[in-house]
C-alpha cells in the first residue's frame, strides 16, 4: 500500500484512538481526542494507508471491519501524532506560546520507514505556523530507544529535564524541548533534494 | 424568567440542546436571540452564522460573519489573530458551499493577509482555480506550494497531474512528471510509489528497474514493510512475476557474494519472499522461508509474526497464538506486538489469555483481578468487539459439541460445554452491548462543544464534527456490532417462535434454562461461577456481569430495534438493508421489508439480494393469498425492480431457477461473499427445494477457492 500523510480530521479520531491503544499504555477516552482536533484543528497529522486502484467499486459494498479503517476516505491509518498548543492558565500567563506533543506512535510493520519523522515534521511546522508556538516539548520514556533516537538525533530536541516516575508504572521520562522556527522548519527542506523554483516547467 | 440575563442563559442552553438534537431552525432563533444580548461577543456571531450555515442558508451566515468582521477590524491584537484566521477560513468556506465561485475567490484573496493556515488557505485557493475559466496554470503553482509544505500527501500529486490536464492514460508524461518531483522530493513515498502503480507491461523494462531500485533498497535498509507496501500490485499477474524474479535474484546474489550484505538483509530477504508466497498461498514454500529466517536470526519479532500469520491463513488458530507469543516475548516493551498475541489468543478462543495478556499493559484499580474495567474506560473498541465475536464463536462450537451423540464426544468435553454454553452467548451479548455503550458516549461527548467550538473560534472543525455525530452510526465497528447483535437476537427470537408453535418451549431454550438453573443450584458450579465473574466483570457495581438479563429478553426484535435505530438511516449500506428486511420479516412488517428490498435490488451485487426475495416471497405468499390488495401492490413494485420477475410467469419456479443460475454462474463475485451467500440460501431454503446445486457450487469454493481460514468462518455459517 502506498503511505500518505495528512492533517488529522475529526472522522480519523476512532482510528487514532485504536492506534493509540494498540501501540502505547498511556491512553484517551475519545473526548480528549475531541479536545485536541476541535482546539488546534492544525495540531494533528496521520499517516494512512491508501489503494487507490478500489475506487472503482461501489462505496457502499466495501464495509471494512477493521478498527483502523476510515470508511469515508478508503484508507487505514498507520500512524498519528496528536499535537496541542500548552493551555494551561497558569503556565500561558508565564511563557510564550509553546506546544505540546500528546502522543506519537506508529503500527509496528509500518515503522523505520521515515512516518514517525514525517509526522513530527508536519506537526512542528503547523503549531509554529498557525499558532505562533516558539517552541514545543514533550515526554518520553527513557527507556524508549527508538523514540529517543527519533526525538534527539533525527529532530534534535535538547533533554530539559528527568522526571522521576512520570508514567503510571514508574518509569522516569525525559523532558525534551525544542525552539521552532518557522522558515527552518518547512517539510519539504528534509527531502534530500534540490527546491523547486516554482518557475520552471515540471513537463 | 424574569431577569434579562437568565432569560439570556436559557437561550445559550437552549441552543445546546437544540444543536444537540439537530433542530437548527429552532437553533437560528435561539442564537439570534441571545447574540442580541450579547453582541460584545465574537463567539455569539460565529454561532449565529454556524446555526445559518447548518440550515443551509449560506446568504444569511455569510452576512453575519462580514457583519462581526466589519466590526472588529482593527481592533484585534494579537492574541485574536488565530480566532480571526479560522473565522475568515470558515466564511469562505461557506461561499465555496454557495457555489459563487467568483466572488468566493475574490473575498478569499482580500482576506489572505489574514489566514494563518496557509495549507487551508491554498487548498481552497486551488479549488477555486479548477473551477474558474483558464485558471488551470495558476492552480498547478498552487499545487507545488503545497507539496512543499507537505511531499508526502498523495492528494497533492494528484491535484498537480490534475491542474497539469495530464490524462491519467498518458503514461509517458506522467511518468516523465514524477521523475521531476523526485528530484526534488527524494524521500516521499507518493513520488515514488504512484508510478510503481501505473507502470503497465509496455514499460516492463523500466517498471522492472524501478521495481529494482525500490525493493533492494530498502532491504538493504532492513525496512519490513516492504511487502505490505508492494501489495497492491500483486493484482496484476506480470507484476508478481517481475517482483519475485527481483527478489529471488537478489537472495541468490547474497548467497554468491556473502559479505557484501549484512546477514539482516540476508533475513529480511526471506522475511519478504515468505510473504509473497503467503499472497500466493503457497503455504509450505511460505513456512520454508519464514523458518530459513528465524533459524537464521532466532531474535527478529517479525519473524515470528509472520510464522503466525501464516498459520492463522492454514486455520491453525492455537498454534498460531503460541508462536505470536513467542515474538512477544521478544520485545516485552513493545505494546504492538503485545496487542498482536492477545487478538491471535482471542481469535483462537482463549479469551482468558487474551484478557492476561493485554492486562500488562493496562492500567488497574488494586483490587482488580486484569484490565478488562480499563479497557472499557479507554473505549477499546478493538478488543471488546474481537471478544465479542470470539464467545460468540465458542457458544456455536459448544452448541456442536453438545448435538453429538454421545458416542463420539469425550463426557468430560461435554460437560464443559454445557457448562459454558449459555455463559458464551451471554457474555458475547454483554461485549456488544459495550460497544453500543461506548458509541453513545462519543454521541453525548459533542455536548460541550457546541458552545466550546465558537468560544474557541473554530468553527470549520465544528460543522465537520456535527457531519462526523451524524455518521457516527455506520462506522464499521457499530455495524460489525449488529452484525454479531442480530445474530443472537434473530435466534432468539426463532427459538421463541418455534417453542410457542409446539406449544412450550423449545428443546434447546429448556436445555439452556435447565442449565441457568443448575449452574446457580450446584455449590461447586456456583463457586466456579463466581469466580467467572470476578474475571469478565467489565464495569464498577455491575448489576449484570454476564449479560444474562440481556439475554434473558421476551423480546429480541425489539431489543435488537433499539440498537438497529440508529443506523436505519444510512441505506447505502447494504448490510443495512439486510437487516432492515429481516427485521420487519420478524415484526411482519412486510410493506417495509420490500420497500428495503427495493434498494436492495438496485445495488450492484445481486445475488445475495435476489435470495433476500425469495426468502421474502416464500412469507409473501402466505400473505398474498389472503389479501388482493397487497398482491396489486407486490407485482407493482417487483415489476418495476426485478425484471427477471416475468409478468406472465409469476411463478416461484422461475425466481429460485434465476436465483441458482446466479449463483452457480457468478464468475465475478469475492468468492468468500460467494460462499456466504450460498450458506445462506442452503439453510433458507433446504427444506422447501432442491438446493443440491448450490451445495455443489459451495462444495467447489470450498475446495478451490477459499483459504483455510475462510473455510472454517463458512463451516461455522453451516452450523
Ligand atoms: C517511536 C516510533 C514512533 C518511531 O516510529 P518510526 O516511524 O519507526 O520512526 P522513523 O522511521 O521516522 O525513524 C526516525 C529515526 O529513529 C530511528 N529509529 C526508529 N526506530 C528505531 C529503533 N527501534 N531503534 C533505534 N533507532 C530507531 C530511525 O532510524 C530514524 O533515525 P535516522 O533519522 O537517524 O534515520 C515507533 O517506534 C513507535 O510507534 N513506537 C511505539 C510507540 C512509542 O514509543 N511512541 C513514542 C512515545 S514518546
Amino acid at each position: 500500500m502506498g503511505i500518505t500523510i495528512r492533517q488529522a480530521t475529526i472522522d480519523d479520531i476512532q482510528a487514532m484512538q485504536n492506534t493509540n491503544l494498540q501501540n502505547l499504555p498511556e491512553n484517551y477516552t475519545m473526548k480528549y481526542y475531541m479536545y485536541h482536533l476541535l482546539s488546534w484543528p492544525q495540531g494533528s497529522f496521520v499517516a494512512c494507508t491508501y489503494d487507490d486502484t478500489v475506487n472503482d467499486e461501489d462505496e457502499s459494498d466495501v464495509v471494512k471491519y477493521d478498527c483502523n479503517y476510515i470508511s469515508r476516505e478508503n484508507e487505514k491509518i498507520v500512524g498519528y501524532v496528536l499535537g496541542k498548543m500548552d493551555d494551561d492558565p497558569e503556565s500561558q500567563a508565564k511563557n510564550p506560546p509553546n506546544g505540546h506533543v500528546t502522543s506519537l506512535s506508529v503500527m509496528r510493520t509500518y515503522r523505520k520507514m521515515g512516518i514517525a519523522e514525517k509526522l513530527m515534521r508536519q506537526c512542528l511546522y503547523s503549531l509554529t505556523e498557525n499558532y505562533k508556538a516558539e517552541y514545543v516539548s514533550l515526554h518520553v520514556r527513557k527507556s524508549n530507544r527508538a523514540a529517543l533516537h527519533l526525538y534527539k538525533d533525527t529532530l534534535a530536541f535538547e533533554v530539559l529535564s528527568i522526571e522521576d516516575k512520570y508514567y503510571q508504572d514508574g518509569e522516569d521520562a525525559y523532558y525534551m524541548k525544542k525552539v521552532l522556527v518557522l522558515d527552518e522548519l518547512l517539510p519539504s527542506k528534509f527531502q534530500n533534494g534540490i527546491e523547486d523554483d516554482l518557475s520552471t516547467e515540471l513537463i | 424568567m424574569e431577569n434579562g440575563s437568565n432569560n439570556n442563559n436559557i437561550w445559550r442552553e437552549l441552543a445546546t440542546m437544540q444543536a444537540q438534537i439537530r433542530d437548527y431552525r429552532g437553533m437560528i432563533k435561539s442564537r439570534l436571540e441571545y447574540l442580541e444580548n450579547e453582541p460584545g461577543y465574537r463567539a455569539n456571531w460565529t454561532a449565529a452564522a454556524v446555526a445559518h450555515h447548518l440550515n443551509k442558508d449560506y446568504d444569511a451566515a455569510i452576512r453575519v460573519l462580514e457583519k462581526i468582521e466589519k466590526l472588529i477590524d482593527g481592533k484585534l491584537n494579537e492574541s485574536d489573530s488565530f480566532e480571526n484566521s479560522e473565522c475568515v477560513l470558515y466564511k469562505n468556506l461557506i461561499y465555496f458551499d454557495s457555489g459563487d465561485y467568483a466572488k468566493g475567490y475574490q473575498t478569499l484573496l482580500d482576506s489572505e493577509a489574514k489566514i494563518l493556515d496557509k495549507r487551508a488557505f491554498l487548498e481552497l485557493k486551488f479549488q477555486y482555480l479548477m473551477k474558474l475559466p483558464d485558471s488551470k496554470k495558476e492552480a498547478s503553482l498552487v499545487a507545488r506550494n503545497l507539496l512543499k509544505i507537505n511531499p508526502d500527501n498523495k492528494k497533492y500529486y494528484y491535484m498537480l497531474e490534475d491542474s497539469l490536464e495530464i490524462p491519467r492514460t498518458d503514461l509517458q508524461l506522467r511518468l516523465k512528471l514524477y521523475s521531476k518531483l523526485a528530484t526534488f522530493y527524494a524521500r516521499s513515498d507518493p513520488v515514488k510509489f504512484i508510478p510503481l502503480m501505473f507502470l503497465n507491461e509496455n514499460d516492463k523494462e523500466l517498471l522492472n528497474e524501478r521495481l529494482s531500485d525500490y525493493i533492494i533498497e530498502k532491504l538493504k535498509r532492513n525496512v519490513p514493510s516492504i511487502f505490505i507496501n508492494l501489495k497492491p500490485l500483486y493484482k496484476k499477474t506480470f507484476k508478481i512475476e517481475l517482483i519475485e524474479k527481483i527478489v529471488l535474484n537478489f537472495l541468490k546474489e547474497q548467497v554468491e557474494k556473502k559479505d557484501e550484505n549484512s546477514p539482516l538483509t540476508y533475513c529480511w530477504t526471506l522475511y519478504y519472499l515468505s510473504q509473497h508466497y503467503l499472497y500466493l498461498k503457497n503455504f509450505t514454500k511460505a513456512i520454508q522461508f519464514v523458518d530459513e529466517a528465524i533459524e537464521h536470526t532466532p531474535t527478529l519479532v517479525e519473524l515470528y509474526a509472520l510464522k503466525a500469520r501464516i498459520l492463522k491463513h492454514q486455520d491453525k488458530l492455537l498454534e498460531a497464538s503460541k508462536v505470536m507469543n513467542e515474538a512477544r516475548l521478544l520485545d516485552l516493551q513493545d505494546r504492538f506486538i503485545n496487542t498482536k498475541t492477545t487478538k491471535y489468543y482471542v481469535r483462537a478462543g482463549l479469551i482468558d489469555e487474551a484478557v492476561n495478556t493485554i492486562t500488562l499493559f493496562t492500567k488497574m484499580d488494586k483490587d482488580a483481578p486484569n484490565g478488562l474495567k480499563d479497557l472499557h474506560i479507554m473505549q477499546c473498541c478493538w478488543f471488546i468487539i474481537e471478544s465479542a465475536e470470539s464467545y460468540y464463536k465458542l457458544y456455536l462450537k459448544n452448541k456442536k459439541i453438545l448435538s453429538l451423540p454421545d458416542s463420539e464426544v469425550d463426557e468430560s468435553l461435554k460437560k464443559q460445554a454445557d457448562w459454558e454454553i449459555s455463559i458464551n452467548r451471554s457474555l458475547a451479548l454483554k461485549r456488544f452491548n459495550a460497544i453500543f455503550k461506548i458509541f453513545q458516549d462519543f454521541e453525548s461527548d459533542q455536548f460541550d462543544f457546541h458552545s466550546y467550538c465558537m468560544r474557541k473560534g473554530t468553527p470549520r472543525s465544528y460543522v465537520r464534527m456535527i457531519k462526523w455525530a451524524d455518521d457516527l452510526y455506520r462506522h464499521p465497528i457499530y455495524l460489525r456490532m449488529l452484525e454479531g447483535l442480530s445474530k443472537i437476537y434473530f435466534e432468539i427470537e426463532d427459538d421463541i417462535l418455534s417453542s410457542s408453535t409446539m406449544n412450550g418451549d423449545s428443546e434447546d431454550t429448556k436445555k439452556l434454562e435447565n442449565k441457568k438453573q443448575k449452574n446457580k443450584k450446584n455449590k461447586a458450579d456456583f463457586k466456579k461461577r463466581e469466580e467467572l465473574i470476578i474475571r469478565v466483570n467489565s464495569y464498577n457495581n455491575d448489576s449484570d456481569p454476564l449479560g444474562e438479563n440481556l439475554i434473558n429478553t421476551k423480546r429480541p426484535i425489539e431489543d435488537f430495534n433499539s440498537y438497529f435505530k440508529f443506523s436505519e438511516k444510512f441505506t447505502n449500506f447494504k448490510i443495512i438493508l439486510t437487516l432492515n428486511v429481516k427485521v420487519n420479516n420478524y415484526l411482519n412488517k412486510y410493506i417495509l421489508a420490500l420497500n428495503n428490498l427495493h434498494k436492495l435490488g438496485k445495488t450492484k451485487n445481486s445475488i445475495f439480494y435476489s435470495l433476500l426475495l425469495q426468502f421474502k416471497i416464500f412469507k409473501f405468499n402466505k400473505l398474498i393469498q389472503e389479501n388482493d390488495k397487497l398482491l396489486k401492490l407486490v407485482e407493482l413494485s417487483f415489476y418495476k425492480n426485478f425484471q427477471f420477475l416475468n409478468k406472465d410467469d409469476q411463478d416461484d419456479k422461475e425466481i429460485i431457477k434465476y436465483c441458482i443460475d446466479n449463483i452457480i454462474n457468478n464468475g465475478n463475485e469475492d468468492k468468500f461473499e460467494l460462499a456466504k451467500s450460498c450458506v445462506d440460501f442452503i439453510k433458507n431454503f433446504q427444506k422447501t427445494i432442491d438446493v443440491e446445486k448450490v451445495q455443489t457450487k459451495l462444495n467447489e469454493l470450498l475446495q478451490n477457492d477459499l483459504e483455510p481460514i475462510q473455510v472454517a468462518d463458512i463451516e461455522y455459517l453451516l452450523i
